[in-house]
């Protein structure tokens, strides 16, 4: 098998990974957003 | 509406991205000159065109909120600004894995690598502003600058092939690429830019989210009570 595949399937793998990791992270993000409407938050959580 | 082009843009991403990327893989011809490494091609470049077209959406979402002030236009600023982040995150790691069976190197001070590569630290710092401002509108009119400045760059990026000599080969055309590879291009990109505009929506979607609940009144406003005399 030509040695030059490895880097052509690393590469492959690292584009599906990251945009499937992406949309995940992007439903994750959804729902946090849309849970809990008490009012104001501060930026990057309720934390401080 | 919206939710249907939200799906149908996903669902035709990724059916095309599937589609480019397993011709490229396994039906398009060899490269006479790189072999099998020119596969790579499919991954790399349309992130690339991917990811300037989501900051070229983002520049003209900066230029449209300091127009018009209307908070749609920021929330696709961030929104397509974030995207094109992920994709040029996305280019800079396709490119270092075709860079080292072709060059040698995974990485080397290249005008096209060094000013891809300052292209995502300019959205990175654009995105980590965001993050240090509370005040909404400040926020807004403080990145709409910063993101039409960082646009500056995508430009340089594009032309430095041609304007410095350099590692990375010029931009090829239709004409003197083989059509079989061209369609494979052509399909992965389009691919790439269906998901690009599906995860924009996404993303305003989440930022009109955030949005409301920092310019909702708070809750002893909103019950009626005017605080402490």
């Amino acid at each position: 098998m030509n040695p030059y595949w490895e880097y052509v399937r690393a590469g492959y793998i690292l584009v599906w990974v990251v945009l499937g990791a992406y949309s995940v992270s992007l439903t994750a993000r959804r729902r946090e957003a849309s849970r809990g409407s008490g009012g104001p938050v501060p930026r990057g959580g309720a934390g401080g | 509406m919206r939710h249907a082009v939200m799906v149908g843009t996903g669902v035709v991403g990724l059916v095309l991205l599937a589609l480019g990327h397993g011709l490229g893989l396994f039906w398009a011809p060899t490269d006479k000159m790189m072999g099998d490494v020119q596969r790579m091609m499919y991954a790399h470049v349309p992130t690339a065109w991917t990811a300037l077209v989501a900051y070229l959406i983002s520049f003209v979402a900066c230029v449209g909120y300091l127009f018009f002030g209307d908070w749609t236009w920021d929330l696709v600023a961030e929104a397509a600004a974030e995207v094109g982040l992920v994709f040029n995150g996305l280019l800079l790691a396709t490119g270092m894995i075709w860079g080292r069976p072709t060059w040698g190197v995974y990485w080397t001070w290249d005008p096209r690598l060094t000013t891809a590569g300052v292209l995502f630290l300019l959205y990175g710092g654009y995105l980590a502003l965001r993050r240090f401002v509370d005040d909404p509108e400040r926020r807004a009119s403080l990145a709409a600058v910063v993101g039409i400045l960082a646009f500056a760059d995508a430009p340089i990026v594009y032309f430095s092939v041609r304007w410095w000599r350099g590692l990375h080969q010029i931009q090829s055309t239709p004409k003197t690429v083989d059509p079989e590879m061209v369609l494979c291009l052509r399909l992965s990109a389009f691919a790439m830019l269906f998901l690009m505009v599906h995860f924009v929506l996404r993303r305003v979607q989440i930022g009109r989210a955030r949005l409301d609940r920092e310019l909702a009144p708070p809750p002893a406003a909103a019950a009626g009570w005017g605080g402490p005399r």
